[in-house]
Formats: structure tokens, sequence, C-alpha cells
């Protein structure tokens, strides 16, 4: 156990640095810290121009094989991209769905012909994905899913609602899964499409939360349509190719986001150092815990990806999503102590501050993704070996 | 960079893990809690001597296996799942660390002597009004205080050796609710002794011990958190109400993962604190591992009596001795609060990065 950075690792970290200093300016530097939870509204155009930056640089698909166009980047130099980046104040990442969930799918179970057509765009910074899971009748119990989709005169064409759809309103395409087989039920009978969602077909509904902001949508597919070998895996397999999927979620971009929680921590502590709430001995103990939840995320990540060779999922692995989200809304409630009488005042602008937002949507986090409950049912079940209900 | 466990480590911990399994196959704790002696005197010397445990951290040339906090935290992890009753604790952390931190010729003398396995030893914090080579005055709730060999009291920013046997010493046995690590009041009058600290700044290096110390403790809680969670994960596997095992049920089974993920977050918490012992943040880091796994283990511990029901409060069953230790633990080298003010002491003036 050594945790440490090699000499190669520093010198890739300057690398890093200061390739970010020498583009994170001029009509980019406005989009520092931008972007982010519940600021997804946020210079949407310019971010997109920001996503082809990147991808000119090599900085997107950095751990992906060299023969796709990554850059094999080792787990140690892939968290110091992530963590750079947000140190910087890397704008929230528009292409982060395709980037860090398709791409590995398709990497893993794609077709020669999916990963020619859709990795390069991707990794490019040209074209934006988003995740068509959720339904109004299967959020927790996903396997419900009721949009169908039938082969027709070798077109597949699509029917049904999707709903909390992340960055549908700025993506081009959706990977979804719905049932081909509409005798089946659960995870039998489903497949993994691959959608263009800039057609007649596809209707794009942004849902307002509570911050007042947009990053949820509600997609309906009415006879959209997509080509018949726009599918992962066979007929039948679209409930095992999502779970692949969502297993990438624990990727080396999980550090990249600590980071974020480490800026959000960071304003949290100035804030309380000037109302004064630093000196309340409660308040003090909050923020202590809340450093040492940080530093043992990270930790957790650290334990979790290893030397990068792990196969099986360790029980770290497991408490992953309910400790971060947890924490995080943790967090936001602490950021409303702090603020104290002003916690509930808004600027003169109308917008809400950045702790004010992150109080907010941070409601969400213990939600998606696996709300706490279900989060605890897997725990229970698969990381202990306790019985179903 | 890699947070995986040498194959090194890994054999210390699966040596560790397989002595602990014969002294729980052998009746573990019971034999000890059930008689008068402190010392399974066999047991020790294998432990100590036979597999060199004794001077797991104490440099190579002080004639231990100059090994670090993370393998000592693996050993502590095991001896935690079976409540192990022996003088690690008090001789192989605190007196250890003591010795180390403080250095010099007489803490060398000492440490040498606990590499070999000749000696136990325990630190206690006393006042000490006036000092003149002879030590006059009375120290309360001291770890293992009846049984070790020598005892080096923290005064101030003095250090103290007092062998036991020495003129002016009196011990007594103290009666503790946690049955499996012993207390003992010391009186002393007109002790000849030798003070350790002649260095500046001893204050500095005694709180440097005491947070070692302290992710050793912690590793402890961890070990002792999980064998109470495997116990109740057991248990509402098997127990059957209404027609089904418990464990089927929500409210069973969230508690039980929130349980594990207490453990998870304190065992993340120890191996960085453990990995970071060097650096000079090691206050900060030894600080979130004692306090969160402090807490885990007295969560953990009180949760696997709920979960076990009417027996769960039972002398019968081992879980009261592991709740007993759990919540000896909070207090032991630094309450949780006391930790985090720490934390909060240093993120204040900048002294720990964010």
């Amino acid at each position: 156990m050594n945790l440490d950075l090699s000499v190669e690792n520093e010198s890739f970290r300057c690398e890093v640095v200061d390739w970010l200093t020498n583009n994170l300016i001029g009509e980019f530097e406005k989009l520092r810290f931008r972007g982010g939870p519940g600021d997804e509204e946020a210079f949407t155009t310019e971010r997109k121009q920001w996503e082809k930056v990147l991808g000119k640089s090599g900085w997107i698909g950095i751990g992906w094989p060299k023969e796709y166009g990554g850059k094999n980047l080792s787990i140690a130099e892939q968290m110091i991209f992530n963590e750079e980046y947000a140190r910087a104040g890397g704008p929230g990442r528009s292409g982060h769905i395709g980037e860090t969930l398709l791409a590995p799918t398709l990497i893993a179970l794609g077709t020669s012909k999916q990963k020619q057509r859709f990795l390069p765009p991707i990794r490019s910074g040209e074209e934006f994905w988003c995740q068509g899971y959720s339904e109004p009748n299967a959020g927790s119990d996903l396997a419900n899913i009721s949009t169908k989709a039938s082969l027709r005169d070798g077109k597949w064409v699509i029917d049904g609602q999707k709903i909390w759809t992340s960055l549908a309103h700025e993506a081009d395409w959706c990977f979804l899964i719905a049932r081909a087989n509409s005798e089946s039920v659960g995870r039998e009978g489903l497949v993994y499409l691959l959608v263009p969602l800039k057609q007649s077909g596809v209707t794009i509904r942004p849902i307002i939360q509570m911050t007042g902001s947009s990053e949820f949508n509600e997609v309906f597919f009415d006879d959209a349509v997509t080509d018949a070998d726009c599918i992962v895996g066979e007929v039948g397999d679209g409930w095992k190719v999502a779970m692949a999927t969502l297993s990438f979620e624990r990727g080396a971009s999980t550090l990249g986001q600590q980071m974020q929680f480490r800026n959000e921590l960071n304003a949290v502590i100035e804030a309380a150092k000037q109302s004064g709430a630093m000196l309340d001995p409660i308040i003090r103990q909050k923020i202590a815990k809340a450093w040492g939840g940080l530093k043992i995320m990270r930790m957790n990540a650290l334990r979790m990806l290893g030397d990068g060779k792990q196969t099986k999922l360790g029980r770290e692995a497991y408490i992953s999503k309910l400790y971060w989200a947890s924490w995080h809304r943790d967090l936001g409630e602490l950021a409303m102590e702090v603020l104290g009488v002003d916690a509930d005042r808004v600027a003169s602008n109308g917008e809400l501050s950045r702790l004010q937002k992150l109080f907010l949507f941070s409601r969400a986090d213990t939600i998606y993704a696996g709300t706490n409950q279900i989060q605890r049912n897997i725990i229970a079940e698969r990381a202990l070996g306790l019985p179903r209900e | 960079m890699d947070a995986s466990f040498t194959e090194d480590q890994i054999i210390i911990k699966d040596t560790a893990a397989s002595f602990m399994r014969d002294w729980q196959d052998n009746g573990g704790f019971r034999p000890l809690v059930n008689s008068s002696k402190q010392i399974d005197n066999q047991v020790w010397k294998t432990f100590a001597i036979d597999l060199g445990f004794s001077g797991i951290t104490i440099p190579l040339e002080l004639g231990g296996a100059g090994l670090g906090s993370i393998e000592r935290a693996l050993i502590m992890e095991e001896m935690g799942k079976v409540l192990f009753i022996s003088p690690f604790f008090s001789t192989c952390v605190l007196a250890t660390d003591l010795l180390l931190s403080v250095g010099g010729n007489i803490s060398e003398y000492y440490l040498t002597r606990i590499a070999k396995g000749d000696i136990t030893a325990t630190v206690t914090r006393m006042d000490v009004h006036s000092f003149n080579h002879t030590l006059s005055g009375k120290a309360r709730n001291v770890i293992d205080g009846a049984n070790a060999d020598v005892v080096f009291a923290i005064s101030g920013d003095k250090v103290l050796a007092i062998e036991k046997d020495l003129e002016g010493v009196t011990v007594s046995s103290v009666e503790s609710i946690d049955r499996t690590r012993f207390l003992g009041d010391f009186s002393f009058e007109n002790v000849e002794v030798s003070n350790l600290s002649d260095r500046n700044s001893s204050k500095e290096y005694i709180q440097m011990a005491k947070a070692l110390s302290a992710v050793a403790l912690a590793a402890e809680q961890v070990g002792g958190a999980e064998a109470m969670l495997n116990a109740t994960v057991s248990y509402v596997k098997e127990r059957k109400q209404f027609g089904k095992p418990i464990g089927s049920f929500q409210s069973v089974k969230h508690r039980c993962a929130d349980m594990m993920t207490a453990i998870e977050e304190a065992r993340s918490a120890v191996y960085l604190a453990a990995v970071k012992a060097d650096s000079k943040e090691r206050l900060s880091y030894a600080a979130i591992a004692k306090s969160v796994a402090s807490e885990a283990f007295f969560k953990v511990a009180s949760d696997a009596i709920q979960l076990h029901g009417g027996v769960g409060v039972t002398w019968e069953y081992d879980l009261h001795f592991f709740f007993k230790r759990a919540r000896a633990g909070l207090s032991l080298l630094g309450t949780p609060q006391y930790w985090r003010e720490q934390i909060a002491d240093s993120l204040e003036k900048g002294d720990v990065e964010l």
C-alpha cells in the first residue's frame, strides 16, 4: 500500500496543470467552476465548444485503449487528470455520459462497426449522449420498464416514455433499454438500443427542479426509429448490458467528483470563517467530520481502484454511492447552517449562490442512480448475502 | 500509487489471522475473563517472540521487525475480531510509540527489551508536583497497569520510566466494565526514576505518539466491528419470525447495510491514517481514524445487540464483551469530539490540506 505518486506521475500532473492554465483562458475563463450540479444551464454552448478543445488535445477517453483513440492512461494518471481538472475549476462536462458510460460499454460489448461509428465523435467532443433507463413506472424497480421496441422494415421502432433523463436536452443520442418482447416481464426480453434524438419521433421536455434549473428531462418516443444494427448485445441481453454500463459509474471519474466536493467544502469553510460560524464548537465538529469524510471517500475510491486489476467488487465499492450521496447531502445542510441568517436570502440578481444551489441540488443525490434505500438493499443482498424480501 | 496491500503485508495479516483463529478455537477470551490471570504467558510468548510481533514497529537495529503502522494495523484488526487479550496494545502500541517518539538512550534500551519479548510495558499520564529524580504520586486507570513490568509516566513534557519492582511502587488491579482490557491503579512513594525526555518540545513528540497509537486502536476497533457484523449477519439469516428469516426484512437489512458502511468507512480511514503515519499531516489523519472507527465500533456493537433481540443482552452471547470494549474505546486516547476539534483547529490554521 503506497499512496505516493511516482516522479513520472508528478511530471504528468505538471503537464495537466500547464495545459489547463494555457487553455482554460480567454473565452473559456468564464466557465471556471461553472456548469456543475444545480448549475447545468450555465454557458451550455460555450461548454460544448470547450469539449472540442478537450477532445482535440486528447483529454477525452484518456483511459481508453489506444486502438480506440484513447491514451490508455493508468488509474493514477486518470485520477491526476480528474483532480487537476476539478481543482482548476474545469467546467461541468457535457460529454461525461458518453465518455464514461456508453464508451466503456461499447468497448466491452459493442460490435466493431459500433465502435468505429460512435467512439470517435465522443472522443472529439462532438457528439453528446444521455441515458434512457428510468420511466414513470420504473424507478427503483428499473426492470419494470414498458417502453417498446420492435423491428420493422429493417429499423427499430421505439414507443414509450423515459424520465429523469439527465442532459437529454443537450444530447444528440440516447442509449436506452426497451422491451422487444411485449409478452416478457422483468429483466427478460429487453434490448439496449442507441437512438438518435434529433428526429420527429422524439420529444424532450425539461423538468424544472427545486433549484429552478433543469438537468433532468422527460423524453417521449413516438414511433422513433434507429437502425437495426444500433443494438448492443442481442435481443434479450438488454438488462445485462444496462448493468454493465452502470458498473462503469465507479471509475476514476469519481475522483474528479471528489475534487468538486473539495471545492465546495472549501467554500463552506470560507463562509463559516466569514459568518463567524467557525467559532461555534458544533459547527467545528461538523466541518471536521466533513473533511474526514472527504478524505475517506478518496481512500475508499483508491481501495476500489486498487492496482487496476480487480475483478470482483469489494465491500468498499458497494458503499460508494450511499456514502458520497449522504456526505454531499449533509454538506448541503451544513452550508445552510454556516450561512446563518443569510441562508434564505436570494441575491438581488435573482441567482442562487453556489452554496444555496448545493443545498437544493444535493437532495437529488440520494435519489438518482439508485436511492439510498435501494443501495442498502444492494449492500444487504449482494455484499452481505441476506435473503430477498 | 497502489492502495492494495503488498505480499508481505498480506502474509502478516494471514499469520495474525490464523493465530487468532487458533486462539479462538482454544476458548478465546473466556478462560482469561473467568480467571484472575491477565496474561496467558504461553500465548504471549508465541505471539511476541516466536512470531516476532512484539517488535513489529521497532527498528531492525534495536532487534525489531522494522515495519510500520500499516503492518501493525493489520495485526490489530485481527486481534480486534476476537478480542485478543494480551499486553500487545499497552506494550507494542502505547509504550513503543512513546519510546520511539521520544527517543534517546534509555528509550532504546527499553525498546530493545520489548522487541526481545523480555518485558511488557504501559503508559500513563499523571500530575507530578515536584520531581527531583524521585517520584511521588498516583496514577489511575492505567491500561494493563497491574501486569506491566515497566510503566512510562507522562507528566507535562517529562516522560519517566518506572520499573514495577522498584521500592515505593504499589499497584492494584481495578475492575472494569470492559472485561477484556485490564486497568490498574498506581501509587508511587519516593521512587527512583529516570527521565527519558532530554529533547525540547517533548509535548509535540508525546502528541505524535498518541496519534500513532490511536491509529492502532482504531484498527482494532474496525476488527471488533467486523466481528459484530459477521455475527449479526449469520444470526439474521438463521433466525426466523413470521415464517421467514428476519434478515429478509428491510428494516433489518438496512441496519445491516449501515453497519457495513460504517465499517468500510472506518477501514478506509484507518488504512489512510496508517499510510500517512510518517507525513507531516499525520495528526489530522489519525484524528479521522480514531473518531470514525471508535464511533463505528460502538454503533455496530449496539446494532448487533439490537438485531440479536433478547439473546443480545445475555451474558452467554459474546456481544456484550464487544459492546463494552467499544464503549471504553470511545474515550480511550481521546474522544471523537477531541480529535475533531484537532482537525478543526488544523483547518482553521491552514496546517492541513483540504
